[in-house]
């Protein structure tokens, strides 16, 4: 979503990684539903991601509004290089 | 779960939140590796515990932005529509996709994209290809 932003809307890389959050909750509201309904989700797991979750939430946001567009756009880049990578190998 | 398990899981949540505040994302390409190569969660299970962690952190983190006039509200309301109906197929799809094999096409569905982010050219950039720099020799003339 973030690389269609900045292509296609013309969206800076900070508005468009804050857009894409913005949309990304419903999404990811309704995205959920299946799983739910098929048990597919660990309540546990969750319990423990969630509060620190949301505390670094806070601090990437902040984070963000003080780098520059193009580092952002090479450090999202390369991120997804290496999580690819970690699942192939 | 173990303690030291719970306590790896608490510090994850932190990165997880951390990237999905500074990278727009909603934290699955971090969280869901995480739970499938360390905690050894089936794909599916990792899948549905990505996405209840995701949308209260991903609402916190707009919010954040928003506080900063950074989100582009205009797009938002076709991107959740666009997003939740091909959100809705795409769940459905995934449980019914082997594990293994959609580890795999998720995997290199991203690195296609963070290799085209990483090789891009500075925008409107000289002699740079692609519909943006295309778009502003237009402007010029």
């Amino acid at each position: 979503m973030v690389p269609a932003l900045v292509l296609f809307v013309h969206l800076s890389q900070h508005g468009a990684h804050a857009t894409s959050l913005a949309a990304i909750a419903p999404i990811a509201a309704v995205a959920l539903v299946p799983f739910v309904l098929h048990g597919e989700t660990s309540v546990a797991a969750a319990a423990l991601l969630l509060p620190t979750s949301m505390v670094g939430a806070i601090v990437g946001a902040r984070t963000m509004h003080r780098l520059d567009d193009e580092l952002l756009r090479r450090v999202f880049g390369l991120v997804l290089i290496v999580v690819a990578g970690s699942l192939l190998l | 779960m173990s303690v030291e398990a719970a306590i790896l899981t608490l510090v994850f949540g932190l990165i997880t939140g951390f990237s999905s505040g500074l990278l727009g994302v909603g934290g699955g390409i971090i969280m869901v590796p995480y739970l499938v190569l360390a905690l050894g969660t089936d794909q599916h299970l990792a899948q549905g515990t990505s996405l209840l962690v995701i949308v209260p952190v991903a609402a916190v983190g707009a919010i954040s932005h928003s506080q900063k006039g950074l989100v582009a509200w205009r797009v938002v309301p076709s991107l959740a529509i666009g997003g939740v109906a091909g959100a809705y197929v795409g769940s459905a799809l995934a449980l019914e996709t082997p594990s293994g094999q959609l580890t795999r096409m998720f995997a290199v569905f991203l690195f296609l994209i963070g290799l085209r982010l990483l090789l891009q050219r500075r925008k409107g950039g000289r002699g740079s290809s692609g519909d943006r720099s295309a778009g502003s020799d237009h402007d010029h003339r």
